[in-house]
């Protein structure tokens, strides 16, 4: 493929931030990233079943995740469960829509609508 | 299998009702996620009912069916692009068009959604049939459009006409005002006239009385006369005026203007002592 860059895939849907950045500490299986998701956003978004595959399979597509073939811990885990995990380049993308988010953030803290960072 | 017998009868019927909703994604979706969809689907469902009952499953049946109208354009359209490049790929290798006929899950799948899409076609036909106005024009209930203020207004504080039909009199309370009640007296329903001598609606059951412009005057009754609103149209059908909502009489600016009695909308009478605006 020609030279893919991070921007191309900006801006990233909200389910699809979320469920990367479950995915930015470690691996997890589908059940998993939706209660992380529940956990970063202080359960305000609830992503479901078909919300969640849906994103799994089209930044699977786009190369930003892969199945990863070992279980984090065969002991505990069932067999059956499919774990998911960051690419470099769903790094890399994760990364650039969190710098363009925080640069929308800093534009709302100068035309004050948001108060100063302490 | 995730089924388990295990599982209380609303979890296991509310997935069963899942895997059904799961056949409208497309079908190599499917084959890939189906089995992750409904675990998940029964790890949150399970989750749901053992912290709420019967309500965290309302709650949480709402929010899949939210789910689902969510990412089910979406599913498809990912997989129409997918194979859409696949196809392309293939073109380039050899010409060989797929043609093959429905095999039996597409036509299950195609029925499943055609039945869906009926059943929406149905709510929207319900919808618009209740969006319709429930009475006609000159069917009481509905409109009356009795003509141009200057051909149907009765001689000023002259005996008031009464349209039968319609179940109101109208009646021209001074130079420019007009009031339209109902036939009926508030006391006890019967059907009060006007007395031309004394100038008064009088009811003959109990000899409620009432000014011409439906003000309570004496009597046992509990209030004026109830009032339908009264529309003032323009050439163009242009709502002008309307009797507002204490009933007072509304008054005509212009000659011109169509005069239609609303009989859907009943503006209750005074109680007693309560006069209405005069000019």
């Amino acid at each position: 493929m020609p030279d893919i860059t991070p921007d191309q895939f900006l801006p990233l849907t909200p389910a699809a931030f979320h469920i990367l950045l479950a995915l930015a500490y470690e691996e997890k299986h589908g059940y998993a990233i939706m209660q992380e998701v529940e956990a970063i956003s202080d359960g305000q978004v609830k992503i479901g079943p078909g919300t969640l595959y849906g994103t799994i399979k089209r930044t699977l597509t786009d190369g930003l995740i892969e199945e990863s073939e070992e279980r984090p811990d065969p002991a505990l885990d069932d067999q059956r469960r499919r774990y998911y995990r960051l690419t470099g380049r769903g790094r890399a993308v994760l990364r650039a829509e969190a710098e363009r988010l925080a640069q929308l953030v800093a534009q709302a803290r100068e035309r004050r609508v948001l108060g100063r960072a302490t | 299998m995730v089924i388990r017998t295990r599982d209380p009868l609303p979890v296991s019927l509310s997935i069963q009702i899942y895997r059904g909703l799961i056949r409208a994604y497309p079908a190599s979706f499917r084959q890939e996620f189906k089995a992750h969809m409904l675990q998940v689907f029964r790890d949150d469902c399970l989750g749901a009912f053992g912290r709420a009952a019967y309500g965290g499953l309302l709650a949480f049946w709402l929010y899949t069916i939210k789910d689902f109208l969510n990412s089910i354009f979406s599913t498809h359209a990912l997989e129409e692009r997918l194979r859409l490049e696949m196809r392309r790929q293939t073109m380039g290798e050899t010409l060989k068009i797929n043609t093959e006929a429905l095999n039996r899950r597409e036509f299950l799948n195609f029925t499943w959604l055609a039945s869906l899409g009926f059943l929406l076609v149905d709510l929207g036909g319900v919808a618009y049939l209740f969006s319709m106005p429930l009475f006609g024009e000159g069917e009481y209930g509905g409109r009356f459009t009795l003509g141009r203020a200057r051909d149907v207004l009765p001689a000023a504080g002259g005996a008031p006409v009464n349209v039968p039909k319609g179940k109101f009199w109208f009646a021209r309370t001074g130079d420019d005002k007009i009031v339209a009640p109902y036939k009926v007296c508030p006391h006890l329903g019967c059907l009060y006239n006007w007395n031309s001598a004394a100038n008064i609606f009088l009811c003959p059951c109990h000899y409620s009385q009432y000014e011409q412009d439906g003000t309570y005057a004496a009597g046992p009754a509990p209030r004026s006369l109830d009032r339908f609103v009264i529309r003032l149209l323009d050439d163009q059908g242009v709502e002008v005026a309307s009797t507002d909502g204490e009933g007072n009489p509304l008054s005509v600016p212009n000659e011109d203007l169509q005069v239609v009695i609303d009989t859907g909308s009943l503006v209750r009478g005074k109680p007693k002592g309560q006069r209405y605006t005069q000019v």
